[in-house]
């Protein structure tokens, strides 16, 4: 039993977006800009040319935030939305109806429709592949250059995580509204 | 067990009507309406999902919007009939069979909608019964809907008798009409993050609404039909509708101020955008509310011909109203940075409903005219 999460430095992040690619061929993920479970928010760069600020130009790398109160989970009819033992925010697409609830109540529009399934679809953190497995990375975490993601236990106080988040400034996603987000954005 | 025993059969059933211009044109109207859900259907069989404008950003769509239309007229006319019996309201006792069957029949037309929405209805059938999460408004509109159909049936059953615990039911068949209509306004208002909706302004809205799409529709029957035993019970609904406009147009001000003044980031974008659109100006706000308001407050007490073309417009109102909701929660999109290569940042989300949309969403309104039509062959109804 864990408690799994992400620590994300974004500040390294350089917008290869070798993340998205990973994701899709670890987890299967169909081509599409509209299907993907993770992404790269990219500010664009202020100015006109040639006055252009390049110190302007920001990179957040971003998902399911995997909340503890996620609002997915909460509106759920039918429990297709579950949290599974790892605290991992999960959907069981033999439950899922596509009444697509979950998906304006996701404050992160994290969720996108799997066409093959017809069911919602998100990330899991490599649930059904990587940790299935029996791996302990993410695909988007292994493939990154420039080590912008740490996964770990957020239960186990020597993981690297834990390490990071007692040593490092952090913030979520719209911690306003509640949703207790499991990815920490390093400062 | 014959069914004749409980409802009110008509001996000898005939689908003949009565050749006027009124009733043909009723009739070519309702025929075209019924093609064009059809065309709809069999395209969305066709094409699944794909036949529709929504997408990951805009999840919901036009459908929903003729859903929780056709869900208010089916609470308000239910409220209204039951209302009736439970408070001894003389001025209503003519309305109050047809009210509680419009009721019921308005959820079915608006379910034919709600079909072609939902991905799955089956499975959402078998799973919301059997893995039900009570957390979700959606769950609970699961569990209103099939105790709101009963007891509006069980109403009409003992009413029609004339035994059995009538008051009991319509009592039941109010407080689940109500919880269904409050239920559906909180689908919207749960979203806490969509700031457009979030709140309890739909719960109330819906409630209004509903009530005043059942009075609408009333009218608009007893117009059409000329049905002079129903005027004394128009003109009574009609001083109602009054304060229930009123309230609305209180309502829509006081949010917009408050939306605008508040200046919250999320919100207050979403209000802007909607309250300036054609949609809502001229259809919601001036056809759906203030139109009805001035004939209702100005016109002559007995004219109800003017006020029929009010109610008409009044659920025009309605209708747009929810889809002006639906629009205004997805407008503004949750993520703020750009995502797509090539794509600039968005301000806003564009959204324009497909044809197949258009189609099923329209074309249940005939589906609901052509459900009324039986329900008079029918049913004995007056």
């Amino acid at each position: 039993m864990a408690r799994y999460g992400m620590a994300l430095d974004y500040k390294n992040c350089i917008n290869c977006k070798a993340c998205e690619v990973a994701c899709k061929e670890e987890n299967g993920v169909l081509l599409g800009a509209d299907k993907h479970r993770i992404w790269v928010g990219a500010n664009e760069v202020a100015g006109q040319w040639p006055n252009l600020d390049i110190a302007s130009a920001a990179f957040l790398p971003s998902q399911c935030q995997q909340c503890e109160d996620a609002p997915c989970q909460e509106v759920c009819p039918t429990h297709a939305t579950y949290y599974d033992e790892n605290g991992v925010v999960r959907v069981d697409s033999d439950k899922c109806i596509l009444c697509t609830y979950c998906m304006n109540a996701c404050p992160y529009d994290a969720r996108y429709v799997d066409e093959r399934t017809m069911t919602v679809d998100k990330c899991t953190f490599c649930s059904d592949t990587r940790l299935a497995r029996g791996e302990m990375t993410t695909a988007c975490q292994n493939t990154c250059p420039t080590k912008v993601r740490t996964f770990g236990d957020l239960d186990d106080p020597d993981s690297e995580i834990s390490e990071l988040l007692r040593t490092r400034e952090h913030f979520s996603l719209k911690a306003h509204l509640g949703t207790k987000p499991k990815l920490f954005y390093l400062i | 067990m014959n069914i004749k025993n409980y409802i009110p059969i008509k001996e000898d059933i005939s689908f003949n009507f009565k050749p006027t211009l009124l009733s043909i044109i009723i009739a070519l109207i309702s025929i075209g309406l019924i093609g064009l859900y059809l065309f709809g259907v069999v395209n969305f069989i066709q094409h699944g999902h794909h036949a529709y404008n929504v997408t990951r950003e805009h999840p919901w769509g036009f459908l929903v919007g003729a859903y929780e239309f056709f869900v208010a007229l089916a609470m308000g006319s239910v409220v209204i009939g039951a209302s009736g019996i439970f408070y001894d309201i003389k001025v209503i006792k003519p309305l109050q069979k047809r009210l509680l069957i419009y009721g019921l029949l308005s959820l079915f037309a608006g379910f034919t909608a709600f079909l072609f929405e939902i991905g799955h209805p089956v499975t959402m059938i078998i799973y919301t019964a059997i893995s039900g999460n009570v957390t979700s408004a959606l769950f609970w509109l699961g569990v209103f809907y099939p105790l709101f159909m009963l007891f509006t049936l069980l109403t009409f059953i003992s009413y029609t008798q004339n035994k059995g615990p009538i008051k009991l039911f319509a009592m039941l068949a109010i407080i689940f009409a109500n919880s269904s209509v409050l239920t559906a306004g909180s689908i919207f208002g749960l979203l806490n993050a969509r700031l457009f909706s979030s709140g309890i302004f739909y719960q109330i809205e819906f409630m209004v609404t509903a009530i005043l799409g059942g009075i609408f529709l009333l009218t608009l029957i007893t117009v059409l039909f000329n049905r002079e035993d129903f005027k004394d019970a128009i003109i009574a609904l009609k001083k109602v509708s009054i304060s229930l406009l009123s309230l609305l147009l209180i309502m829509y001000i006081v949010r917009y101020l408050v939306g605008i003044y508040g200046n919250v980031p999320g919100k207050v974008d979403a209000i802007n955008y909607i309250f300036h659109t054609k949609n809502f100006i001229i259809f919601e706000l001036g056809l759906g509310i203030v139109f009805p308001l001035f004939v209702s407050v100005f016109g002559k007490r007995n004219n109800i011909g003017l006020f029929g073309i009010a109610s008409f417009f009044g659920l025009v109102g309605i209708m747009f109203s929810r889809i002006n909701l639906v629009n205004g929660v997805e407008v503004i999109p949750l993520q703020s940075m750009m995502t797509k290569v090539y794509q600039s940042v968005p301000s806003i989300v564009n959204y324009t409903p497909s044809i197949t949309e258009y189609a099923i969403g329209v074309g249940a309104i005939g589906v609901f005219i052509f459900f009324m039509f039986l329900a008079e062959k029918i049913l004995k109804l007056d």
